[in-house]
């Protein structure tokens, strides 16, 4: 779906709709959608790469990627195609080479220290994606932006509750 | 929908919620479940602070608070401690539409306050049985 779906209000634009208008090249909300992005995208990551080095927590992780693949799924359609392959990525720490030539985040050996370290990065994500609501202009986008923060703090309590177990 | 009328939206939400939290509160026994009961209670406290910020949100919009009703319906029979748990779960989870509705009619102040009351809302319903999300309080997206 798209942002434009998602506006409860005539007053409010999406950052897709908006970039269809004159001022387009200076909405900001379309530069913070294409900010969200990588940094959900970064979190999509991170999750791949853990269940990459721990299989076991597949299962546990299978909720929190599908959550993030939805965030990515709904703000990819909020950035123009040329901006979003550009934002750039927040780094992670030692990113290490994999075989197709791409990099892997870093994750801890120990099963309780990747998940903890996933909540951390969720925390993060939560952060930004509240302080992201607060300045969009659009009130439509505002409300994607607080609800996936609302989500990734849903995950830093699980994550946090599955990291403890594993300990 | 005008800043000034999703406060008032929202206020008759939390006049909604504290109502049922304080029934779910007079039903629950503390002694055969203390933590559904420390849940609720912490529930309870939290809506009511709510309901004075926004009492007091919507006089300064330069509106006159909407009141509360006498009664409302209840999410379910709420009498046994599962019903309990699920009444307190389908509050959250009202409220948690009510204030993604506000984030995205109001600015500034009143934006980060109905963010907040998203994120808390959104974390106590796990604690109600509820499950992880990709969209909470928006569930079409």
């Amino acid at each position: 779906m798209s942002l434009a779906g998602c506006t409860g209000s005539g007053t409010h634009r999406s950052p897709r709709q908006s970039r269809r208008s004159p001022e387009a090249k200076a909405d900001p909300d379309v530069a913070l959608a294409g900010r969200a992005l990588a940094r959900e995208r970064a979190m999509l990551q991170q999750v791949s790469a853990t269940v990459h080095a721990h299989p076991g927590l597949a299962g546990v992780l299978a909720g929190t990627r599908a959550t993030h693949r939805a965030h990515v799924r709904l703000l990819a359609h909020a950035v123009p195609d040329k901006q979003a392959s550009s934002s750039p990525t927040p780094t992670t720490p030692s990113p290490t080479p994999t075989a197709g030539g791409g990099h892997r985040p870093a994750v801890p050996h120990r099963p309780g220290e990747a998940l903890a370290a996933l909540a951390r990065q969720e925390a993060r994500l939560a952060q930004f994606g509240r302080e992201s609501a607060q300045t969009a202009r659009s009130g439509a986008f505002a409300r994607v932006l607080a609800s996936a923060a609302a989500a990734a703090a849903q995950q830093v309590r699980g994550l946090t509750a599955a990291a403890g177990t594993r300990r | 929908m005008t800043p000034l009328a999703a406060l008032q939206q929202t206020l008759a939400g939390e006049h909604a919620a504290v109502y049922v939290y304080g029934v779910l509160g007079g039903r629950v026994s503390g002694s055969a479940h203390p933590s559904l009961a420390t849940r609720i209670g912490s529930a309870y406290i939290t809506h009511r602070g709510r309901r004075d910020q926004l009492v007091t949100m919507v006089r300064a919009a330069g509106g006159e608070p909407v009141a509360s009703e006498v009664s409302y319906r209840l999410p379910n029979r709420a009498r046994t401690s599962d019903e309990l748990e699920a009444a307190a779960l389908v509050t959250e989870r009202r409220c948690a539409t009510v204030y993604a509705t506000t984030v995205g009619s109001t600015s500034r102040s009143e934006r980060r306050w109905a963010i907040d009351a998203l994120t808390d809302a959104s974390v106590r319903l796990l604690s109600f049985g509820g499950s992880p999300d990709a969209w909470p309080g928006a569930d079409e997206l």
